[in-house]
């Protein structure tokens, strides 16, 4: 059972990887299965296991809380936990000072989340189209930063 | 050969907006992708995003400018163009 999930988280922090160095694909999660009921106590021992494995592979990485979320609502959401994963970003058009953070929701709630880093993202900009991935924003706009470039352009998970 | 100036624009629904402080950020919900916009094309945006027409917005954007009419006619045309090429607006 370990060693399953262990391959498992391993494969899709791969995945996960994969998606932010190709700006081509778009993040997709799988689809819940309908009428698939799920052992509180298994979602908990899961998340469990995930976690610990995460924090042995990625212990030095940037952007955990994004694969950490990836991982986490695929897995998930293959038991038929329907969570969405929340990407947030602050001061998107600079380089220096964008910031972005990711975190999971069950119904409205956030769920297996310590911190609570997600306050600083408070304006909801929507979910995608089969509302798996919901966006937000923050508020703290630079306005010396915007200079006279045309458009900007970046990438939610790629901050 | 069309004006692009004569057409109607419509925003895809699958793109979401938020004005905060002045600055405007545009979001593709399906790909993540985001837009960050200058002052002239924040206030394309906003104007066409209010359900105005393109000679609307573009009267809107000229009564904000002091610089030469066609100056800033130009700048709203390759600004047109842009959106158009990038999928953020259809004709």
């Amino acid at each position: 059972m370990v060693r399953f999930i262990l391959i498992k988280v391993c494969y899709f922090i791969f995945r996960a990887w994969l998606l932010r160095r190709d700006g081509t694909k778009r993040l997709k999660l799988p689809e819940v299965p309908s009428g698939l009921s799920y052992d509180e106590k298994e979602i908990e021992d899961t998340v469990s296991r995930v976690d610990s494995i995460l924090s042995l592979i990625l212990r030095s990485t940037r952007h955990i809380c994004y694969y950490r979320s990836y991982v986490l609502a695929v897995i998930l959401r293959e038991k038929g936990l329907p969570v969405v994963l929340n990407v947030g970003g602050r001061a998107l058009w600079s380089p220096v000072r964008m910031k972005a953070h990711c975190w999971l929701t069950l119904d409205e709630e956030r769920v297996y989340e310590k911190d609570n880093s997600f306050d600083l993202y408070p304006l909801e900009m929507g979910y995608n189209s089969d509302r798996s991935i919901r966006y937000w924003i923050g508020e703290d706009f630079d306005e010396g930063v915007l200079e006279d470039e045309a458009v900007r352009r970046g990438h939610s998970v790629r901050v | 050969m069309e004006d692009i100036l004569d057409g109607t624009y419509t925003i895809p629904d699958n793109y979401s907006w938020r004005d905060v402080k002045g600055e405007l950020i545009v979001l593709n919900l399906d790909s993540g992708e985001y837009f960050t916009f200058n002052e002239i094309g924040r206030m394309l945006w906003l104007a066409l995003s209010e359900g105005k027409d393109i000679k609307e917005a573009v009267d809107t954007i000229l009564k904000e400018y002091d610089s030469k009419e066609d100056d800033v006619l130009n700048d709203i045309k390759s600004y047109l163009q842009g959106l158009l090429d990038e999928g953020l607006l259809t004709k």
